[in-house]
């Protein structure tokens, strides 16, 4: 599959649920956001053929009104939180529940619903609006590339997708901006500390990743990496 | 009709593998401090090096009498491995230097005497 053929699927599936993520907080996350931060969404890096997209509790119902009216999709029989493409130019969407209530990052649960029963992260409640950006006049709301960063590297994950995962963190440093720093290693100086000590370990996991076809090569950045180690400092050490 | 809680068999079972992810790394924070708790230290000690070099045991000891500190993560695994980190200068003047990739794979994992140069 071809890069341009994959970016073209992409902003095919998202201006096909546009009534989804125009609803008040809904918000585009998972590692796709780094291929639609890239100049004019390129979409270089690999990633699943898939687009998550987060719906907050409070618009769950606006959410599943708009299902009836979206085309080229059919919810997964055996997992209803996933619309499965009926079309080759589309490609699957996840929809993940955010919880503004969770305090505990590491909580989830299922909410159950006939129509569209959701699990819920509770590493994607501290995520905020960051940017909508619009691209061949698709509008899409993305998080701020701080919190992004925060779940890619507290949420656990293993093998293979763990280590393509932190690539993503990668590319998401790689476009990150000063503002996007500080913002991040304000929202480390917040968590508990078992927390700030897996970032810590992931991010030491990425510095030492050998490079992976098609992605971020970690060899040509590690210097980046040892500086915001540096500057998010020891788990546990405060501010 | 489907009952909700069939429709969302697949979810529960995705959060019970979650779940038991975030067990798994819970139980590896507690032992952050026990022996297991080497590996992301070692990581962390690796992740601000530049460059890593295997030495010979002569230029070793050189270094250590010249009171080059040795990081504790190395010496806590089997065989214990001596890491020191030198400066960019005295690293480009050990003879027996041989670099190796800053990657947990076998070279690295296999030399016992490493010198290290800290990023800038």
């Amino acid at each position: 599959m071809c890069a341009v053929d994959f970016r073209a699927k992409l902003l095919n599936t998202l201006r096909a649920i546009q009534p989804v993520t125009d609803q008040p907080g809904v918000l585009v996350v998972g590692s796709e956001v780094p291929n639609l931060l890239e100049s004019a969404a390129a979409s270089t890096l690999v990633v699943s053929e898939d687009v998550d997209v987060g719906i907050p509790l409070s618009c769950h119902g606006g959410v599943k009104e708009c299902l009836h009216r979206l085309d080229g999709f059919h919810q997964s029989r055996d997992e209803p939180s996933v619309l499965v493409p009926e079309r080759e130019d589309l490609i699957e969407v996840n929809f993940l529940g955010l919880d503004p209530a969770l305090t505990d990052l590491t909580e989830c649960y299922v909410l159950e619903d006939a129509e569209l029963p959701l699990l819920v992260f509770g590493a994607l409640s501290r995520m905020r609006h960051g940017r909508t950006v619009e691209i061949e006049g698709v509008r899409i709301p993305l998080p701020r590339t701080a919190d992004l960063l925060l779940e890619k590297l507290i949420t656990e994950r293993s093998g293979v997708k763990g280590d393509r995962d932190l690539l993503v963190v990668l590319g998401l440093l790689l476009v990150a901006t000063d503002t996007d720093l500080a913002q991040f290693e304000e929202a480390y100086s917040e968590l508990a500390t078992d927390l700030q000590h897996a970032m810590v370990t992931n991010l030491t996991v990425l510095s030492l990743l050998e490079p992976m076809k098609d992605m971020p090569d970690p060899t040509q950045h590690r210097a980046r990496i040892a500086r915001l180690l540096r500057q998010l400092g020891a788990p546990g050490a405060g501010p | 009709m489907t009952e909700p809680s069939d429709r969302c068999a697949q979810l529960h079972a995705r959060l019970r593998k979650l779940k038991g992810r975030l067990a798994t790394r819970t139980w590896e924070y507690r032992q952050r401090n026990c022996a297991k708790g080497v590996w992301p230290k070692l990581c962390r000690v690796l992740a601000d090096a530049a460059q890593a070099y295997e030495i010979s045991e002569a230029e070793l000891t050189e270094l250590l009498a010249e009171g080059h500190a040795v990081e504790a993560a190395g010496e806590a695994l089997h065989p214990p491995k001596t890491i020191i980190f030198v400066s960019p200068a005295r690293a480009a003047a050990l003879q027996s230097r041989s670099e190796i990739p800053l990657h947990l794979t076998a070279p690295l994992l296999r030399a016992e005497r490493l010198a290290l140069v800290r990023f800038d």
